[in-house]
């Protein structure tokens, strides 16, 4: 999967990789949940207060419409959950690759060289973030405008040792 | 024997005409998007029966989606 999202260079490879956590994708799929739970009670209230001749036509119409909400919010989760699923952070022995998928069709690729790499922090943002063990781990850059933003990955902590310690091994490795 | 009023009638083939069109709107929207997002998935997946497993409840339920639209769309038509 990696070699499909990146192109290594010659005698780089992964160390590890980071995805984002799964609560957003949890949180909008119970949104999604609860819409659809909301069409189908709404239209099985008003499918009870029409009154025509022919009932069956109703119901027909009252199936078509719960049916195609449906289709439309699973096709929602599943592309959301897609986006999210291929955003991620490539770490190897040369630099840290932030892949971002923005829409269906439309990918970027950033790369950031760990011997670039000033300086590491983690935070874990509010209760919800604490709980679930999430947060973002921030890179500032030798260049003052540039900054890798990991945002809500899981155990930001261990993330930032991880990326010190890719860091640290590439200084050994290929000393100023 | 059921006489329907023209109205009824009338009612019936425009919401005939209206909810085919949403219906293969539908379709066309879904297989497009579709077909996107699987691909991605075969390109990128980890896991190969992890996918394949996705693969078949996404489309499962998909699939369930669109056979109550045409059974519902059988009724006006």
């Amino acid at each position: 999967m990696i070699r499909h999202l990146v192109e290594f260079l010659p005698g780089e490879h992964a160390l590890f990789v980071v995805y984002r956590h799964w609560f957003k994708v949890f949180i909008v799929g119970k949104i999604d949940m609860l819409l659809f739970l909301a069409l189908a009670v709404g239209v099985y209230v008003l499918e009870g207060m029409v009154s025509v001749s022919d009932p069956a036509q109703v119901e027909a119409l009252a199936l078509f419409t719960v049916s195609l909400g449906g289709l439309v919010l699973w096709m929602h989760f599943f592309g959301v959950w897609t986006d999210h699923w291929l955003d991620v952070w490539v770490v190897t022995n040369l630099r840290i690759i932030d892949v971002e998928q923005l829409g269906f069709l439309k990918r970027e690729v950033a790369s950031f060289p760990l011997d670039k790499i000033e300086d590491v922090t983690w935070r874990s943002h509010g209760i919800i973030q604490h709980v679930f063990k999430f947060g973002d781990v921030q890179m500032q850059t030798a260049s003052t405008t540039t900054h890798l933003n990991m945002i809500q990955v899981p155990h930001p902590a261990e993330v930032k040792d991880a990326v010190v310690k890719a860091m640290e091994a590439h200084r050994g490795a290929f000393p100023r | 024997m059921s006489i329907h009023h023209p109205d009824h009638v009338v009612y019936t083939a425009c919401m005939g005409t209206l909810l085919t069109f949403v219906f293969f709107l539908t379709l066309i929207v879904f297989a497009v998007y579709s077909a996107v997002m699987l691909w991605q998935w075969k390109r990128y997946s980890t896991g190969r029966y992890t996918t394949v497993t996705y693969m078949v409840v996404y489309l499962v339920v998909s699939g369930l989606c669109i056979l109550g639209m045409a059974t519902a769309l059988l009724s006006f038509i």
